[in-house]
Parts: structure tokens; C-alpha cells; sequence
């Protein structure tokens, strides 16, 4: 039919084209852009020269692909920049609630005693060490003021366990005000089910309390990293990992491993160990350089050169097992993965920027003194108070939310305008860690050259998006884990 | 396939114009409300004819021969489908036109024949003549169509070419028709005008859903397949227009040859832009209309992109945005999209092949358009065991 | 031991420099200096890093420099409508998204 006009008559005859923001980098080759919200496009090096030159022929594939991934638009396509507008919005919009994570930390008291952890005590003396009713009805006073819809309180220690008496309290008064407000209100206890008995497995049941485990891997490994009367850490941990599941459910226990210099050596051995316990992932958890740590100087000793190693040999390992068609996910690739496939943010509070401290979870300590994360506490053990951002015995939630002490670190590590992050590639995909970069550095922002947590995630960015754009076996695995 | 308009020689009226009018088979239907009703006498039998009705009608024309009713029409047989409670609409000349069955699924109301588009594909050839009657006997219609009705269509042409008076549509049907969910399926162009999405919005319709096709993230390609330049930025921009009001959209992907290329792309185009649609159809090809002219350049047999329809479900299900497949016959799909399979979008369309006889799976399966089994389907139809 | 890179202070941006010495800051320091042509770029190595060689450190150095123009050649034709975006971002109208 002559009425039809034929497909050349469409094709855009203005070759002109407008950049769109975005970064690139160079990885195995490949160059890799990103834009504006994270979207990205792997290219060769002359199209991203004739990109930026203004000379892309305009019915080429790259042309085609790049504008439709908002890095470039046309006469054809004015509402990219929209589009881009509400995508940002959609990604800032993740932020908009403050603080859903609240760490009550009820005793320092352990019955362990791991060599790289700094805040535990060996005591009785529970007036010392845990963390009183007064107190604690003030943190869940606090916690609950905040605008979250979502609150969930995690029990940290020490070993908080051995103070059942006051996560009990907290339970109720938390239900209790919560009745005329109405948050969203979850339970966990982290603990290493040593000390766990059926009395406190019928009191999580009836209050539906999830329960977070260390598992660092089998007997030989896990009992070297946390030592304590009778050697035998490993078999109690599993033993309570069994007994959680039988009386509160198969998924209500979840289990974190430390990674110590020994972990390094071969992560096989612990995803085989996750896998014969039944967990349906591993998180392949970066080091942390605080405490025992970073007093003794261990940690430069493997960093994260080593630790990268470690992680590639492990997420490979991963992918043989979930191609042999057993589905087994590795957390910190999935959450990255997350944050690099869809426009949601995972809420892990060490990739956000502005940064996750107080912000994505803050810290009540046994004493009512306030941090702003789990690491700042531990900074303030070895005597270090910049993350101490408020005492619960004078502070409330608006006095300390817009304290310069958690606003400084906030506003001088955000990453748009970092040097380095500003014009990385993954700084969509990265985030601010103060903490870190404060307690290697001495200041909020270090200097990325320099900083293992740059080295760690630039190198972790990289292989995750050069090994699914790569292959697409793994790239359905890879997408599977998303979900 | 049914036959909606007809006409018969053999037919009686005292009106001038046309009457719309409900099917009854209820001798006993209170008095006043007979006027309404269009009486219909479905046996052979010679009984007496009771009085008041609106119109009477039957395939046995000598019911009539020696009847003193007035307004009577001889349905012709094709039509014979007509029972109570479905709408019809008599005219001065003899023609007679089922505009809503009650027993149908789903009713799509064709409210013009003009459209600023002139797709390959299109199924109803775009004709410049004024119309506006079409829309006239759709708003006389809402008012008699049942209110239990769960959900109708209202199709083109381009519904907005009425700009003011689809919005009264609209608003007619919320009045009258609050319970019953409405699509309408436009290009989106008009609603790049926000004064025309917040119109709309205005109304306040509880259930309105906006049926905007976008048939590839590539623009050249969109306004290729409609035929009109500068198609889709308007398009987008309609969608984000309705969106920010908060009204329905659903986006529709007709798949054929030109569009089948960047069908993933497409779908993760929309997964990552237009995230907050409500639903997206991907459809086969109904060979009708422009289809059959143009068909060596859109023929592709659905066996031969079912794994690409895979991947775009894929993406759309990844992203959890809600998504079925239309048109397509079970053989020619992969098992992995059947939980986004739908049977057909209304039921009376469907007609199977001799092979589909032997098919275990035949009851879940949308079959074809009769205009598939006439002119072009699948090499590959292939009865389950 | 130490050595110098000449950069064509024509062709090649100050800054740009700074932003490829920032990257290799772990490594070593970089004393920039400025004749009538050219800036002289002398590396001073950190004393617990090894440069090993230097001919292969001056081809990273002088990639990693032409990747930094291109980053900021990149930025200033996209600073414009990146504000444009942001501004739209941040403004109350248009699509509230999700909710």
C-alpha cells in the first residue's frame, strides 16, 4: 500500500545529539559507563571518544542503545531528562525515611572471648555491664519517636542473652507504646545460641523474635575465632541453630560469619559449612578493622587485596553450586547486584551516601550513651568519641539528629561531591563509610588512593558487572538472586 | 466469529431515528418499565404477544404476520445469539445492532473510526468521516448497561480525538457505572496536554484504565509502526502526565516483525522508566485490518520469538510490574510464561485449528482469531498429549 | 630514584594532571611545575611503595591523564542539564513515584 510511509522516513535526519551526565571506567578492556541513576553500557574505547565528540552516527546500535539508556537524547527523545528527573527522585526517595535499625546493646557480658572483639567483658558484675530498665525504656522512647514506619529493634551484646531480664522488659514496653502509634515493629537478638535455652525460645516464639547467629565457617575455624570455657563455640552455635529452627521456624535464624585473617584462607570451606547447616546463602563479609583488628596492626597485614581474593574465589564457588542447581545466594553480590539492576536501595547502611550512620541504624548502649553505628561504639572502646552522638539521659530524638556531631561526618563524606567519587563510576552503586575512613585515616572522608573500602568495593563493583554482563548463565543466577 | 450489526428486510416501526433498547424475555415485566425493552420470543410458537413492550423481535418472522404490535423486527439468523439483557440498537431502516451482550466477558464500545495514527497493524483502518454518533449511541448505552457489569472497553480510532466529550464519557460512566471498571485505549498523545490528564482526573473515576500502546524504546521505530512523526516523546509524555495524577495506564506491545527486535529492550525500558504502570500487554498479531496488507513486513511466527517473549517476561516479572500475554496459542509459548498467559481478551473471538481437537490442553488455551485461522498462524501448532 | 613527565601545556589541562596525581597519590607525589610550553610533572615515590618500572608507570600515568580530560570534557557539556535534572529531581512537581 502507498499510503504507508516507508521506515527511512522515520529515521531522525538531525544527527545532532545532547550529552546526558555520566561517568565511565575501564575494566578487562571493556569500557564501562554508567549515568546519572546507576544505568550502565559496556562499550569499546572508540565509541565512548565518538560519544563524547558528537559524532555517534544516529542509526547505529551504540547510538540507539545510549539514548535509550539516558546517556545521550535528541529531537526524538526530550523526555529522557524527565524520566532521568523522576528516576533520581525515586532513588533520593529511599532516604526519605530515617533510621529503621536500632541496636540495643543490653550487656557488654560474654562468655566468649574472641580475640578481635573490643566491647565484650568477661564479668559478672551485671550493674557494670547491662544495660538497666531506666534506660532501656528511655532508648525504646527514642526509637520509637522517629518518623521510620518501620522499627526494628536488634539485641546486641556482649552476649545479650545474659540479660534476658531486660530484652524482655524492652519487648513489652516497645509493644506496649507501640499500641497507640502504630510503627511497623520487629524483634532480633543477636546472640551465639550459647546460652540459649527453651525458656527464652518459647518467649521468642510467642513474640515472634528472629534470631541472628555467628557461623564463621566448621569446628576448626569457627572455635579458633571465638574461644571460650570448653572449646566448643562451634557445637553450641549449630546445636542452637537446630533447636531455633525446630521451635520457631526453618528461616527464623540467620547466621553472620566474621572474617578473620584465618577465614582468608579458604572460603570454600565455609560456604561448604553454610550449605551442610541449611542456609540458603553465605555473606562473604567484608574484614572490619576495628577493635583487636586495627589495635594490632592485623589488619594491614591482610586488608583487602587479600580479602578480594578471597571473595572472588568464593562467589565462583557459589556460582558452580547454583549451576549444579542448588540455590545458594551470596548477600553482599546480591545486594550490590540490587543496587546496580533496579532503582531500589537495599538499605545496607555501609553503601548509602549520605552515608547509613544514625541515619540507617544507631546504637543504644548499655550505659545510655548514643552512637551513631555499631562501629563507632567500638571506636569509643578503644577511646575515640567522635561517633558518640548523644547520651539517652539528656538527648532527644531531634537533638540528636541534628547534632553537628552526626551531621558533620554526614555532610563531609557524601560521595557526589567527594574527590574520586565524584567522578567514579560506581558511585551510584558505592556509599560514604566515615567510620571506616575516620578510624583508618583520621578524617570523614579519606583519601580514596588510599582507602580499602575503595579498593574493596571498586575492585567488587567491577567483577559483579563485568561477570554478568559477560555470561548468561550467570547472569540469570545473578538475576535470580535479585528477586 | 459473531456478527454485532445486521439488518432485515422484514421488519416494522412506527419510530423515526433509532431506539435503543434491552432485551426481555419476561412476559410479566412490570408495565412501566416495558418501554425500555425490547421483547424477544425466542420459540416457534404462535402465543399472544404481550403488550407495551418497545419492540418485539424473533427469528420467526410469521409471529408477526398477523400480530397488531407495532415496532417488530425479524432477526436475521446470524444474530441469533441475542438474549436478555443485551443491548440493542434498532434503527427506522431495519438495522440492528448488538451494542452490548450480557453474556460476553467483556464489551468494547468502538467510539470513532478517526485517529491521528495509521498503524501497520491497526484492526480498524482509520476512516476521516465524521462519526461522533458512535459516541452518542455509547452514552445512551451506559445508561442501560447493567450495573453489576465488572469491567468494559472503549476503543477507536482515538477516543480523545473527542477531547471534552470522552471526558463527559468518563464521567457518565462513573455516575452510572461506579462498580465497573472501564479501559480505554487511546495513543496517550493527548495526554501530553496536562490540562487534558487533570480533566480526566477531575472526574474521579474509581476504576479507569488508559490503554497506551509503546511498541519499542526505539522512537524511529514507535513512530514508524504508527506512521506519525513525533509519536512517542508525546506518547511518554502522556503516560508521566497520567501517572503523576495517579491514573491507570496499562502499556500494550503488539508483537510482529518490527517490534519483535527490541521487544527486551523495550520491556526493560519501561521496567526502568516507567516503572509505575499498572499493567502491560503483550499481544499477538490479529491478522485483520491494515495487517493483511502489510503482513510480509510484520509476520513472524510466534514459535520463532517464544524464547524472546521469555526474556521480556522475564524483565517485566523481575520488576514485578503486572504483565499478560494475549493472543498467543499455548504450543507456541515456553512453560516459563504461562503464569502470565491470559486466554484471550474476549470470549467469543476464539476458534481452534483440527490439530487443537486432540489437544489435552485445548480448555486453557486462547486459540486463535478467526482471522488467524483464515489467513496466517503459527507453522508450529502442535496438539499437548 | 626519581623522574620526570613533560605534559604540553597546549593540549593538556593542569587540571587534569591533578586529578591523574590524585589517583596514583598512593603511590607517589608529584611536583608540577611550568615552563613556556610545558608542565613538568617530577614523581617523587611514596617510601613503602614500589614504582618498579618506570616506563610502564608513565603509560598509566599518561592514560589515566587523557581519561581525566575526557572526564572533564564529559562534565563540562553535561553540567547544564545535569543541574536541569537535579532541579526537577528536587522539585515538588511531576511524578511522586511509587506511592
Amino acid at each position: 500500500m502507498t499510503k504507508f510511509q516507508k521506515q527511512n522516513f522515520f529515521q531522525n535526519t538531525n544527527e545532532s545529539y545532547e550529552l546526558l551526565p555520566f561517568r565511565f571506567a575501564r575494566i578487562n578492556g571493556r569500557v564501562l559507563l554508567t549515568n546519572l541513576v546507576g544505568e550502565y553500557f559496556f562499550t569499546k574505547d572508540e565509541v565512548l571518544k565518538s560519544l563524547v565528540d558528537g559524532t555517534l552516527p544516529n542509526d547505529s546500535d551504540d547510538y540507539l542503545n545510549l539514548r535509550s539508556l539516558h546517556f545521550i537524547c535528541d529531537d526524538q527523545t526530550q523526555s529522557a531528562k524527565q524520566l532521568l528527573g523522576i528516576k533520581t527522585r525515586t532513588k533520593l526517595s529511599n532516604y526519605s525515611n530515617l533510621t529503621s535499625l536500632h541496636m540495643f546493646v543490653i550487656s557488654l557480658r560474654c562468655e566468649h572471648s574472641c580475640p578481635y572483639c573490643q566491647v565484650s567483658r568477661q564479668s559478672d558484675d551485671k550493674l557494670a555491664f547491662d544495660m538497666s530498665y531506666e534506660t532501656a525504656s528511655k532508648a525504646v522512647d527514642f526509637a520509637l519517636s522517629g518518623p521510620s514506619p518501620r522499627i526494628k529493634i536488634e539485641f546486641q551484646g556482649g552476649e545479650p542473652l545474659l540479660n534476658f531480664d531486660t530484652l524482655k522488659f524492652i519487648v513489652h514496653d516497645a509493644k506496649e507504646k507501640n499500641e497507640a502509634i502504630g510503627k511497623d515493629l520487629s524483634f532480633v537478638i543477636a546472640t551465639n545460641l550459647a546460652v540459649i535455652t527453651d525458656e527464652i525460645l518459647d518467649y521468642c516464639k510467642l513474640h515472634d523474635i528472629e534470631i541472628s547467629t555467628s557461623l564463621d565457617g566448621p569446628a576448626s575455624l569457627h572455635n579458633h575465632n571465638r574461644p571460650r570455657p570448653g572449646n566448643n563455640s562451634y557445637e553450641l552455635a549449630t546445636e542452637g541453630i537446630k533447636k531455633v529452627r525446630e521451635k520457631l521456624g526453618f528461616d527464623k535464624v540467620n547466621a553472620l560469619m566474621t572474617t578473620t585473617d584465618k577465614s582468608l584462607d579458604d572460603p570454600r570451606i565455609i560456604i561448604d559449612e553454610y550449605l551442610k547447616q541449611g542456609f540458603s546463602g553465605i555473606f562473604l563479609r567484608p574484614l572490619s578493622p576495628y577493635g583487636f583488628a586495627i589495635k594490632t596492626k592485623k589488619y594491614n597485614a591482610y586488608g583487602s587485596k587479600k580479602w578480594f581474593e578471597f571473595y572472588k574465589t568464593g562467589l565462583e564457588y557459589i556460582l558452580e553450586i547454583n549451576k549444579s542447581g542448588v540455590h545458594f545466594r551470596e548477600f553482599y553480590s546480591a545486594t550490590i547486584l540490587k543496587k546496580i539492576l533496579t532503582l531500589k536501595d537495599p538499605g545496607y547502611v555501609d553503601l548509602r551516601s549520605p552515608a547509613g550512620i544514625g541515619i540507617g541504624g544507631i546504637v543504644y548502649n548499655y550505659d545510655g550513651k548514643i552512637f551513631a553505628s555499631d562501629e563507632g561504639r567500638m571506636l569509643a572502646e578503644m577511646g575515640d568519641n567522635t561517633f558518640e552522638i548523644g547520651n539517652l539521659a539528656t538527648d532527644n530524638f531531634k537533638d540528636v539528629f541534628l547534632s553537628d556531631k552526626l551531621l558533620d561526618p554526614l555532610e563531609q563524606s557524601m560521595t557526589t561531591s567527594a574527590p574520586r567519587c565524584s567522578e567514579c563510576a560506581f558511585e551510584q552503586y558505592c556509599g560514604a563509610d566515615p567510620v571506616f575512613h575516620y578510624a583508618t585515616t583520621g578524617d570523614f572522608l579519606g583519601k580514596k588512593a588510599e582507602s580499602d573500602f575503595c579498593y574493596r568495593n571498586y575492585n567488587t563493583f567491577s567483577h559483579l558487572l563485568d561477570t554478568y554482563d559477560s555470561n548468561l548463565e550467570t547472569r540469570s543466577i545473578f538475576e535470580s538472586w535479585i528477586n | 466469529m459473531l456478527q454485532l450489526r445486521g439488518s432485515t428486510k422484514d421488519f416494522h416501526c412506527d419510530f423515526i431515528g433509532h431506539k435503543m433498547l434491552i432485551i426481555s424475555d419476561d412476559s410479566s415485566l412490570p408495565f412501566p418499565l416495558r418501554e425500555k425493552y425490547a421483547y424477544i420470543l425466542k420459540e416457534n410458537i404462535d402465543t399472544n404477544l404481550p403488550d407495551g413492550f418497545g419492540a418485539y423481535i424473533s427469528q420467526n418472522a410469521s409471529v408477526f404476520s398477523t400480530s397488531k404490535h407495532k415496532n417488530w423486527f425479524h432477526i436475521p439468523q446470524y444474530m441469533d445469539y441475542m438474549e436478555a439483557g443485551d443491548i440493542i440498537n434498532f434503527k427506522d431502516d431495519g438495522s440492528i445492532w448488538a451494542i452490548f451482550r450480557s453474556n460476553a466477558k467483556y464489551n468494547t464500545f468502538l467510539l470513532t473510526e478517526r485517529c491521528n495514527h495509521y498503524c501497520l497493524m491497526c484492526s480498524q483502518p482509520p476512516k476521516s468521516k465524521e462519526d461522533s454518533w458512535l459516541l452518542e449511541r455509547a452514552m445512551e448505552a451506559i445508561e442501560l448497561i447493567p450495573r453489576d457489569t465488572v469491567r468494559m472497553g472503549f476503543s477507536g480510532g482515538e477516543p480523545t480525538i473527542y477531547k471534552e466529550k470522552l471526558i463527559d464519557l468518563v464521567e457518565k460512566c462513573r455516575g452510572y457505572l461506579p462498580q465497573t471498571a472501564i479501559d480505554i485505549l487511546s495513543n496517550g498523545r493527548a495526554f501530553s496536554d496536562p490540562e487534558y490528564a487533570r480533566l480526566l482526573h477531575k472526574i474521579d473515576h474509581p476504576n479507569c484504565m488508559i490503554c497506551i500502546p509503546i511498541y519499542s524504546d526505539v522512537p524511529e521505530i514507535h513512530n514508524y509502526v504508527v506512521q506519525s512523526e513525533d509519536a512517542f516523546d508525546e506518547t511518554i509524555q502522556g503516560i508521566l502526565n497520567l501517572k503523576a495524577l495517579n491514573q491507570k495506564v496499562e502499556i500494550r506491545i503488539v508483537i510482529h516483525q518490527q517490534t519483535i527486535g527490541r521487544l527486551v529492550e523495550t520491556c526493560e525500558y519501561i521496567s526502568r522508566n516507567l516503572l509505575f504502570v499498572d499493567h502491560v500487554a503483550l499481544m499477538g498479531l490479529e491478522i485483520t485490518g491494515f495487517t493483511r496488507a502489510n503482513l510480509p513486513d510484520l509476520w513472524i511466527d510466534p514459535y520463532d520469538y517464544k524464547d524472546t517473549l521469555s526474556q521480556a517476561v522475564a524483565v517485566l516479572n523481575r520488576s514485578k510490574i503486572n504483565n499478560s500475554v494475549y493472543n498467543h496459542q499455548l504450543c507456541t509459548v515456553n512453560p516459563d510464561v504461562e503464569d502470565n498467559y491470559v486466554h484471550s481478551i474476549s470470549d467469543w473471538k476464539n476458534e481452534y485449528l483440527d490439530e487443537c481437537n486432540k489437544c489435552s490442553r485445548k480448555h486453557e488455551c486462547g486459540g486463535f482469531f478467526s482471522s488467524q485461522i483464515l489467513y496466517k498462524h503459527s507453522d508450529h501448532i502442535k496438539a499437548f498429549s | 630514584m626519581s623522574s620526570s613527565l613533560n605534559f604540553d601545556s597546549q593540549c593538556t589541562s593542569l587540571e587534569a594532571i591533578k586529578k591523574a596525581a590524585y589517583v596514583f597519590s598512593d603511590r607517589c607525589a608529584l611536583d608540577i611545575s611550568e615552563d613556556e610550553s610545558s608542565y613538568i610533572c617530577k614523581i617523587i615515590p611514596k617510601k613503602d611503595s614500589t614504582i618498579d618500572n618506570y616506563e610502564d608507570f608513565e603509560i598509566e600515568f599518561r592514560n589515566e591523564v587523557l581519561d581525566q580530560e575526557l572526564r572533564i570534557e564529559i562534565a563540562n557539556k553535561t553540567d547544564g542539564v545535569k543541574n536541569l535534572i537535579l532541579a526537577f529531581a528536587f522539585s515538588k512537581s511531576g511524578l511522586s513515584d511509587n506511592d
